[in-house]
């Protein structure tokens, strides 16, 4: 399905250009790296939030993937600004590795997971443990944070510290992570409801069900041979697959949170046949595309949209 | 900015920011102390910059 899967790259591509002008690309400015416009730039608040520092992922995707059209394919600039967002995300934390999203001293449980996954994701996209070894030690207290933390109301962001803590075990060896990893892996599978649903505040939300699902399909990636994790992400597809219109679309009514959009990535991983509604919505400009969406929440979803593209790319290569 | 800052901003808004006359008066001392004043030195200049493709060569 690569003429599909190439239906994501486009607003992959735009969003990426959008993101790159959210952020503090001069190398001798003191706020370099910075990905919140509203912070470095505008200057109207006082704490930048940590969650658009994941741009460092939407670049280092956009900087590793190989696709017709794709004008950041292996440029060096924006491997420096991939680095740069990391490197700021980490001078940026709280003394214990927590981060912030909105006032000094916040200790964000969805922040800390969310940012320290994207960076994990980075590293491993861009050379791994030998060409980072300075930021993964310096991460280490984030990790550790993370391990005695957890938000037992919201599985997407649970799932997303299992990613942080399973990707810094792989990369660094530590025997300590593996085991915060384990123990992780623990909650995310007690909490899942018996339809494969991971709560969101109480209820169950199709749209936040498909970003749980997504971290879980990198966590696959890392972890291959995970029987139970895979179980969770196949059974937690069918309620996505029964909820979606033919225009891969789920009502937000019916949804805890309200939500509108729908993440492809675990979709296009574990070849849903729901991923070809959602392909059908985006040609026909009826689902949510990353571009419209805020600033914050565009950089995690156009991620999302490089790595379906990514999976749908090798799901190609397998036929 | 610190919470104590904060807090005297607040202050300063719900009395003396009251005045129109008087913002009018610190907008000017402000502009001169840390725009005119500074000229020739590093200033804040508001731009409109995003990104362009030829930054990546």
């Amino acid at each position: 399905m690569t003429a599909a899967a190439a239906r994501f790259l486009g607003p992959a591509i735009n969003t990426t250009a959008r993101v790159l002008g959210l952020s503090d690309r001069d190398a001798a400015s003191v706020t370099y790296g910075c990905c919140d416009r509203n912070y470095w730039h505008y200057k109207i608040i006082d704490v930048a939030n940590a969650r658009f520092q994941e741009a460092g992922l939407l670049f280092a995707l956009a900087y590793a993937t190989e696709a017709p059209g794709n004008p950041f394919f292996r440029k060096a600039r924006i491997l420096e600004w991939s680095r740069a967002a990391w490197r700021f995300w980490l001078r940026q934390r709280n003394r214990d590795g927590s981060l912030a999203e909105v006032y000094p001293n916040e200790r964000s449980f969805c922040a800390t997971a969310f940012s320290a996954a994207a960076f994990v994701e980075s590293v491993a996209l861009l050379g791994g443990a030998p060409t980072w070894t300075e930021e993964l030690g310096r991460a280490q207290t984030t990790m550790d944070w993370l391990a005695r933390n957890d938000n037992p109301e919201v599985g997407n962001q649970m799932a997303a510290s299992l990613l942080a803590l399973t990707g810094y075990a792989r990369l660094t060896g530590n025997p300590n992570y593996a085991a915060a990893a384990g123990a992780r892996r623990k909650d995310v599978l007690a909490m899942a409801q018996g339809d494969g649903t991971l709560p969101e505040y109480g209820g169950r939300d199709l749209g936040y069900q498909t970003i749980s699902l997504a971290a879980l399909a990198r966590v696959l990636r890392i972890a291959r041979g995970d029987a139970e994790i895979e179980a969770l992400v196949r059974k937690g597809l069918a309620p996505v697959e029964a909820g979606l219109d033919a225009d891969g679309r789920a009502d937000p009514a019916k949804n805890s949170r309200g939500t509108q959009f729908i993440y492809p990535s675990a979709l296009a991983a574990l070849g849903s046949p729901a991923l070809e509604r959602v392909l059908a919505g985006l040609a026909k400009g009826r689902i949510l595309r990353p571009v419209w969406m805020d600033d914050r929440y565009c950089i995690a979803f156009a991620s999302d949209y490089w790595l379906a593209f990514q999976e749908g790319s090798r799901a190609d290569v397998a036929r | 900015m610190s919470p104590a800052k904060l807090v005297a901003l607040r202050l300063f808004n719900m009395t003396l920011g009251h005045s129109a006359r008087f913002n009018k008066w610190l907008h000017r001392a402000l502009v001169f102390l840390f725009v005119e004043k500074a000229k020739g030195n590093a200033r804040y200049m508001a731009s409109s910059r995003f990104f362009e493709p030829g930054e990546l060569d």
